[in-house]
């Protein structure tokens, strides 16, 4: 048995009562899915693969002040050192390391000439033959530098070869899924890439290799050149079993230094810390709203609770009367879940309108992509939910409102 | 009159404590969430010089070569010049003041040579940076003008590194030693922490000022490294220091003072004939080659300093305080209709509609002040954690005076504006049907 | 129709116990018209409330139409209520937010009625106690007697075997007074039971049998088929005839 009828026409004698909450709920719902869409985008964002072993590799910066000895020199020694340190996998210096925020980027062509020709701007990583494994990053196709192809830092030979990511290849050479699929990847491979017009020949590809920089598109288009960077600033990815890990970076700069004094030695860091650093942001822009999201929740549901509170004080007498007229403890608490059932109801339908609205501005207003109607769905049954449960403590309370009231009340 | 609605607001209030507390909750919620997201893109706006942000300059130049398509920022304008043309640049009197700038970085050490060399940035630029941009001396000044022709190893310090190396206190003259090499320190500044860093935005906007200058014509004697954003647009080939003096890297910022509208006005012409003058030589050979200015308010807003995601925040939390207003509305209808029979019977005892109305209005005021202050305390509360879980927030999470007062502004008129259209259903309502019977 | 032995209702509050009704012993049969008379505060309303199932007695025995409802759940107390019983109250007790109709329609939603028979029910209410034209209108539309007559009306609209009725004429001028009287005997004609408080004598003598209360007890139990005997036992109590 509903009553939908008579409780829809006295709520409409209360119209700006309802009105009110309708609107209310509307506003929540838009703000809130679209809050929650945004904070899904940014922890997509944030739990993007870097391709890297993470749990494994550390990275420090070396600065060198001393001008007594030869860098590249010294690149040397350290870099085979730090493989000798037990409990390290390996060891690279390179020019920049995976999501660190630092950027190395260049544009690379198929063609020599620029009119005409497919360019790619790619993340360049810089380093030797010990790169790949120094990362943890998955070969797919094609093979490794060799020691030859490697040059130094102050050698004014162009690279001739370079290891690519599977994002690259598919960029470059306009590959669709389906192409990836047919295992036309290998194409690239032994192709000629162009660097203004120096050509540059594919001999690998790595499954998955993000760039320094997060914020930047196609995130996974990067390069790797063989070529050991010999500035006074240099980086330094160590790998390690991951147990061993804390005790090989406690340990890195004492070690360092005993090898060569006239430098300063970062405090090394995790991929965990840079990746936290990267994305302090987005961290921070998802914990706001998450804040949001709940007060927001919080007002709503205080203020569906108050005006439930207000209606059974209001018609505590009536609620008297309904009972002695015959209506059970279960009638009451029906009529409340109902007539907040509409006004919830109402406000969810006009909510989905504003939420479209809300995220059509902001995808004009900012960069923001457009709205997953899975997040409407969600936010419309939490909503309803929300309101159900607001909704059922004062609604129990009405209906221990005694039938005797009827009789008592003046 | 007043003291006696105040009064009886105050007993309505305390009258339904728990309705009370619910609307004096979400006035509180709702105006802390738009004083925190609204201090941070305050401070994020702030215009950082104000006294002179109409009267700095950082010129343009839109020289990449025809032979790519696009470069720099999306007007194709860099925000950062070559080292050829701001030495260049330099040679012009037409500013009233100007500086280049790098920033690069050192292992740096005070005269006691047992402490480990720490590693931290510094900034080369011309004599005129710190008067340029109102950076204030403790001690000492800074370095002679003849120095920015002829490199001489001097420094000037900021407060903290000056409390950090040498305890403080008086140290010109002292020596600081950067890559192990002695500068002899000229001038220590107060503290002046220039928030956004407007003068360099290419490594984000919000880092703090650097605390070593040093000459910027003490470049090509010690190679210093660029610390910042270096891109170019040319395949040329850059193996030493020399070769990237004279490349098309851009990587250095350039700062102009420009006193009045004649003197901007001279030097867009100044800059204009530099370009031709380039063009002549051939060194500029794009069709569009131009120049610009622009003072800091406009590389402020160029630089899109004030983030996306804080004004979506500050969007999003004034939506909510319009969920909290029309939470208030709702929750007073309610409370000030029930009352109505009350109200039927002051109005019979001769209260006017208006004095109705004001008694109802003063209410939601107090309401309103009491949930401002709340939402006060709640703000401080959330830019603390704020500061304490994001250092890059330290400076920009701080309510200055302008927020403290626009809290308890925002709070009353937000109730207000919630209290008007229930209070005036009070007002309105007909006297006679609370007296008659039910 | 109706049967109380021995009941007892004791309200306890911080301060005081009161005991509203003690051993309190009365049967109405059916089709009966029972009016109760008594002093202030003497427990009329909670014997009414309790023979309406409001309120739950502390002790003994109640039979409703052959029904044992102490301890009855509240689901069964509801249903008893609302098949078996017509209530109208001292105070009307419209509901204000529901037009007359709607106000009539309350008991017989509860009851389960179809859309079309409760349609009939309700014009058949209103027209009896002459108010079909004024359906649409709000309670807070129509005087007091009106609105008396509405909550009998909705008292009426499910056809209760057991109509009972809190000082209903309480509000109401002499003239109305009588119009409600006439209509209550009516409806005794037609087989309910009725059961009456007032305070009116007049009023007490229309009902085939008057009961007193006097401190939570039935007091008295005598017909009265005559005036003097009338006479004599209102003045027993002159203060308590004028009050209403
Ligand atoms: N809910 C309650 N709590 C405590 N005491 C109550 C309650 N209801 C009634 N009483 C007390 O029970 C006693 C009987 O009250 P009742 O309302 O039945 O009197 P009454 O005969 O109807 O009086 P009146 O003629 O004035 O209406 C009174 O003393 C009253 O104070
Ligand atoms: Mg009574």
């Amino acid at each position: 048995m509903f009553e939908f009828g008579p409780i829809f026409n006295a709520m409409l004698r209360h119209k700006s009562h309802a009105l009110l909450l309708v609107v209310q709920i509307a506003l929540t719902l838009a703000i809130v899915a679209n809050a929650a869409f945004i904070i899904q985008n940014r922890l997509d964002l944030m739990n993007r693969i870097s391709g890297l072993s993470e749990s494994e590799v550390f990275k420090f910066d070396v600065f060198t002040f001393g001008e007594d000895n030869d860098i590249s020199v010294q690149v040397e020694l350290d870099e085979k050192f730090l493989r000798t340190i037990p409990g390290v996998i390996d060891a690279a210096r390179l020019n920049q390391i995976p999501i660190s925020g630092s950027s190395d980027n260049s544009s690379f062509s198929d063609k020599p000439n620029i009119d005409g020709s497919v360019r790619v701007s790619s993340g360049v990583y810089r380093g030797g033959t010990h790169t790949l494994n120094t990362m943890g990053v998955k070969l797919i196709e094609g093979r490794n530098f060799t020691e030859d192809e490697v040059l130094s830092g102050d050698s004014t030979q162009p690279v001739t070869v370079a290891i690519v990511s599977k994002a690259f290849v598919e960029d470059m050479f306009q590959l669709s899924p389906e192409d990836i699929q047919q295992g036309k990847l290998q194409q690239g491979l032994g192709e000629n890439i162009y660097s203004f017009d120096v050509p540059i020949k594919i001999i690998g590809i790595v499954e998955k290799l993000q760039r320094s920089q997060v914020n930047v598109r196609g995130i996974e288009v990067s390069i790797i050149l063989p070529k050991i960077s010999t500035n006074k600033f240099g980086r330094y990815l160590v790998r390690t079993h991951a147990d061993q890990r804390q005790k090989v970076m406690d340990e890195i700069e004492k070690v360092m230094l005993k090898l060569y004094p006239h430098r300063v030695i970062t405090k090394p860091v995790t991929m965990d810390t840079l990746r936290a650093d990267s994305y302090a942001n987005d961290r921070m822009m998802s914990q706001l709203l998450t804040i949001l999201i709940v007060i927001l929740l919080l007002i709503t549901s205080l203020g569906i609770v108050g005006m439930a509170v207000f209606n059974v004080n209001r018609r505590t007498r009536q609620i008297g009367t309904r009972r002695a007229l015959g209506a059970s403890k279960a009638n009451i608490v029906r009529y409340f879940i109902i007539e907040n059932w509409i006004v919830s109801t109402v406000g969810i339908f006009i909510g989905i309108g504003l939420s479209l609205l809300l995220n059509n501005f902001l995808m004009q207003q900012f960069s923001l992509p457009k709205l997953d109607y899975l997040y409407i769905v969600m936010t419309m049954s939490g909503v309803w939910l929300l309101g159900l449960i607001a909704v059922y403590l004062p609604a129990k309370k009405a209906s221990h409102i005694s039938p005797a009231i009827a009789t008592r009340s003046v | 009159m007043f003291k006696y609605y105040l009064h009886m607001a105050w007993k309505s209030l305390i009258a339904t404590p728990v309705v009370t507390s619910l609307m004096l909750l979400a006035i509180a919620l709702g105006i802390a969430t738009c004083m925190g997201t609204l201090t941070i893109h305050h401070m994020m706006s702030m215009d950082p010089i104000p006294e002179k942000s109409q009267q700095l300059f950082a010129p343009q130049l839109k020289s990449y070569g025809n032979t790519v398509t696009s470069f720099g920022m999306n007007d194709g304008f860099s925000d950062q010049l070559t080292h050829q043309d701001a030495i260049n640049l330099r040679h012009s009197k037409v500013a009233f003041r100007q500086t280049a700038m790098l920033k690069t970085g050192f292992a740096v050490q005070s005269d006691n040579a047992d402490v480990a060399p720490k590693l931290k940035s510094a900034r080369a630029a011309d004599s005129d940076f710190f008067a340029m941009f109102n950076a204030p001396f403790a001690y000492g000044n800074t370095w002679d003008k003849k120095i920015d022709e002829q490199p001489v190893e001097v420094a000037v310090i900021g407060e903290k590194l000056n409390q950090e190396l040498y305890g403080g206190g008086d140290n010109v003259g002292k020596n600081i030693f950067l890559n192990q090499k002695a500068y002899r320190i000229v001038g220590i500044l107060k503290h002046w922490e220039p928030s956004p860093m407007f003068y360099d935005l290419t490594g984000g906007s919000f880092n703090r000022a650097e605390q070593i200058f040093i000459p910027f014509s003490l470049l090509p004697v010690h190679e210093l490294p660029s610390w910042g954003s270096n891109s170019s647009w040319k395949n040329e080939d850059v193996y030493t220091y020399q070769d990237k003096l004279k490349s098309e890297t851009h990587w250095i910022q350039y700062w102009v003072e420009l006193t009045d509208v004649q003197q901007q006005q001279s030097y867009r012409e100044y800059l204009s004939g530099y370009i031709n003058e380039q063009k002549k030589i051939g060194r500029f050979n794009r069709d569009d080659a131009t120049a610009d200015l622009k003072n800091v308010i406009q590389w402020l807003t160029y630089n899109e300093v004030v983030s996306e995601d804080n004004s979506v925040l500050v969007g999003l939390s004034f939506l909510l305080l319009v969920v909290c207003l029309v939470n208030t509305i709702g929750l007073l209808l309610a409370k000030f209709l029930r009352r109505a029979p009350e109200v039927g019977v002051r109005r019979a005892l001769g209260a006017s509609k208006a004095q109705v109305f004001l008694q109802h209005l003063i209410e939601v005021g107090l309401l309103g002040f009491s949930g401002g202050l709340l939402g006060i305390l709640l703000a401080q509360l959330g830019l603390w954690l704020l500061r304490s879980n994001y250092g890059s927030y330290e400076m920009l999470a701080n309510m200055d005076m302008t927020m403290l007062l626009t809290a308890p502004v925002l709070a009353i008129s937000t109730s207000i504006i919630a209290g008007l259209y229930p209070a005036w259903k009070i007002c309105r309502t007909q006297p006679s049907i609370y007296l008659k019977s039910q | 129709m109706l049967q109380m032995q021995k009941i007892n209702k004791i309200y306890r509050t911080e301060l005081v116990e009161t005991h509203a009704l003690r051993e309190f012993n009365l049967t109405v049969k059916e089709g009966e018209f029972v009016t109760v008379t008594g002093p202030s505060g003497s427990g009329k309303t909670t014997f009414l409330n309790i023979a309406g199932l409001l309120e739950e007695i502390s002790q003994g025995k109640y039979l409703l139409d052959g029904v044992d409802v102490v301890g009855l759940k509240d689901k069964e107390l509801s249903r008893l209520r609302n098949e078996k019983i017509g209530f109208i109250f001292q105070s009307f007790n419209l509901i204000p937010d529901l037009n007359l109709f709607e106000n009539v329609d309350v008991p017989l939603r509860y009851r389960g009625f179809n859309a079309k028979q409760r349609k009939r029910r309700i014009e058949e209410a209103l027209e009896k106690v002459g108010l079909a034209a004024r359906m649409k209108h709000l309670p807070a539309q129509l005087s007091g007697g009106q609105q008396q007559r509405v909550a009998i009306a909705r008292a009426l609209a499910g056809e209760p075997k057991f109509l009972l009725a809190d000082e209903p004429t309480g509000n109401l001028d002499s003239l109305m007074a009588r119009q409600v009287m006439e209509l209550l005997k009516d409806i005794n004609k037609q087989g309910t039971t009725i059961v009456m408080v007032t305070h009116d004598p007049a009023l007490a003598r229309c009902g085939q049998r008057n009961i007193q209360i006097v401190d939570g007890q039935v007091c008295d139990f005598s017909l009265y088929q005559n005036k003097e005997q009338n006479q004599n036992q209102f003045q027993q109590h002159p203060n308590e005839a004028t009050t209403a």
